[in-house]
């Protein structure tokens, strides 16, 4: 699958991307989005990116204030617009492509 | 040796399956007992069919016998269901307070990427701590299938409701779910059906251009139900079911009632039979209302109670009229002894007039009814409606012992005693004509009693007049014989 390079705008090169991965701690598709955005985040990108990992089962009302129903789910909270991936974000190139980073090796 | 559990229920069913009385008028009648305890029901339907109030009053009525419950709502917006449920008398606010309702409202991501695949965990996870947090034993998800859609395939679909069903009876919550039938959701519904241990149908039809919702129970896994469909009304109290076995036949009380006039007493040998159904036909200006005033006054004097259900005019209009011809209807009014109910019959369907008038014969609890007039209630929709709701008051009457005066309204056209215009002149028990013709400047008026069950009556024509003080009834019988005089 070819994905085009996102033009990244001025502004968001340098910034931090803070995203949050909500996961039911334990189960198999929470596991493998876990391992999923670690192997991704082991690249290096043209900005900070910080990941806290929230389990719902222990902050739900966390969950609810976020939208987030179902799981693993994915926000980026931080630059607006905010981004949400459900899934165990098994397509990297689809996960890069909507976090809006670009990688700095390209 | 452990006793058996506490039931509360009244109904000689409950038990087994172990149920969980929803509160909800008429419903627990019909489900014999209640819900499935700590199982999924179900209640499927189309818009406007009822479902999310049904639902909501199911966690209510828990709620407000200190059983906490959970609302979920994927469509109607939490804020809104507490301002409808305010309109129906239900004030949320001080449960949600007490920790015994909790209404979530998921907001249903707007725009998602998705890669891999993922599943309702999060979901789940909010239901569990709210359970957790609330002790909660009844929950119900309203609109499911609006959650369902964040799951492009069947399989996947399928998989969640699994899945969720699984959550809840892992959980032991008595749950009722709500899904839009329609043909999109069909499949994943169908699923559905078969998973839950109680399935109901809710359908919103028009006839004759009033709208009645019904409901019906499509299965009730170990139960028996009753399998009618059942017609509900939203009323300011909630959702209320009337099933059929409400009208049974009752106590009839025996003996006679004053008819208010001397001399139609001596005619029908003491007055009307108590408890019975009296039809008193004729046209506009014939007497039909006077005669029926003249009788709800001397019950009131006897402390009766009566209840004067006015399809024609306003109660001020109807007071005043009758003043004039000397009948005081407003001091037994004001006195409580008569209550006068003046509505037209196309404000609402069969149904809701139905519930409206019970609601008042219960707590009214009048020893007589009038019914003015029976010609109006076409109106309710048509002549089907009319008979449906004519034969049920009086079948309901007939059990809580009240008489009955029903009105009919004839035209000038149709035959004087061809009175069975809405067909039920057959299931009354007393039958009375009033006719009236000019001859020359004269304004005759006479009646006959058609029949009169029970009683050895008149068979003759008897001229009468309405005068200052009501009706008043010649001594001497009219020349002709009924048959003689019969229409042209």
């Amino acid at each position: 699958m070819s994905v085009e390079n996102p033009m990244p705008t001025s502004n968001e090169t340098t910034e931090t991307r803070q995203l949050i991965l909500f996961l039911a701690e334990g189960e198999p598709n929470s596991i493998a989005a876990r391992r999923n955005l670690e192997n991704l985040l082991a690249s290096a990108y043209d900005c900070q990116v910080q990941v806290q990992y929230v389990d719902v089962l222990e902050e739900y009302e966390f969950a609810l204030e976020h939208r987030v129903l179902v799981t693993p789910t994915l926000l980026m909270i931080d630059p607006l617009p905010r981004v949400m991936i459900v899934g165990t974000l098994k397509d990297t190139e689809t996960v890069i492509t909507a976090l809006r980073l670009r990688r700095s090796e390209d | 040796m452990a006793s058996p559990p506490a039931d509360q229920s009244p109904h000689p069913h409950a038990g087994y399956p172990p149920k969980v009385a929803t509160g909800i008028a008429g419903l627990d009648d019909i489900l014999l007992g209640g819900l499935p305890k700590g199982r999924t029901s179900l209640v499927r339907g189309g818009p406007g069919a009822g479902k999310t109030i049904l639902a909501l009053e199911f966690i209510y009525r828990g709620a407000l016998e200190g059983e906490p419950g959970i609302f979920v709502t994927f469509e109607e917006r939490a804020d809104i269901l507490r301002q409808n449920a305010w309109a129906l008398g239900w004030d949320l606010e001080p449960l949600e307070q007490q920790g015994l309702l909790t209404i979530i409202q998921p907001d249903m991501p707007v725009r998602f990427v998705e890669s891999g695949s993922f599943d309702i965990g999060g979901l789940l996870a909010i239901l569990d701590g709210h359970v957790e947090k609330l002790a909660a034993k009844r929950i119900a998800v309203d609109a499911a299938d609006v959650l369902l859609r964040l799951f492009r395939s069947y399989a996947q679909r399928e998989e969640q409701l699994f899945a969720l069903h699984y959550w809840l009876w892992e959980q032991s919550q008595t749950a009722l779910l709500t899904l839009k039938s329609g043909h999109e959701e069909q499949a994943s519904n169908d699923r559905l059906e078969y998973l839950a241990d109680c399935v109901m149908h809710l359908d919103n039809r028009v006839a004759g251009q009033i709208a009645t919702r019904r409901l019906r129970v499509i299965k009730y896994r170990g139960s028996g139900f009753l399998s009618n469909e059942f017609p509900c009304v939203i009323t300011t109290g909630g959702i209320a079911l009337m099933p059929i076995t409400r009208s049974q036949l009752g106590r009839r009380i025996k003996g006679k009632v004053p008819t208010g006039i001397a001399k139609l007493d001596s005619l029908l040998e003491g007055g009307y039979l108590r408890s019975s159904c009296v039809l008193v036909g004729g046209s506009t200006g014939a007497g039909k209302t006077t005669i029926a005033s003249q009788f709800a006054l001397a019950a009131c004097k006897r402390s009766e109670r009566v209840l004067y259900v006015d399809f024609e005019e306003s109660v001020d209009s109807l007071t005043s009229s009758m003043k004039s011809v000397g009948l005081d209807l407003q001091s037994a009014v004001d006195a409580g002894q008569l209550k006068v109910i003046a509505t037209m019959p196309e404000s609402a369907g069969v149904e809701e007039h139905l519930w409206y008038l019970f609601q008042a014969i219960d707590q009214f609890a009048p020893d007589h009814l009038v019914v003015d007039s029976i010609s109006a209630c076409n109106r309710m929709g048509s002549e089907e409606a009319a008979f449906d709701f004519l034969v049920r008051l009086l079948t309901h009457c007939r059990s809580t012992g009240t008489t009955c005066i029903y009105l009919n309204q004839t035209t000038p056209e149709s035959a004087s005693n061809s009175i069975s215009g809405v067909g039920i002149s057959s299931l009354v028990d007393a039958l009375i004509v009033l006719e009236q013709d000019w001859p020359a400047d004269e304004h005759r008026r006479r009646l006959l009693i058609i029949k009169s069950r029970g009683c050895r009556h008149s068979h003759a024509y008897h001229q009468f007049q309405i005068t200052d003080h009501g009706i008043e009834i010649a001594e001497t019988e009219s020349r002709g014989s009924a048959q003689q005089e019969a229409g042209p």
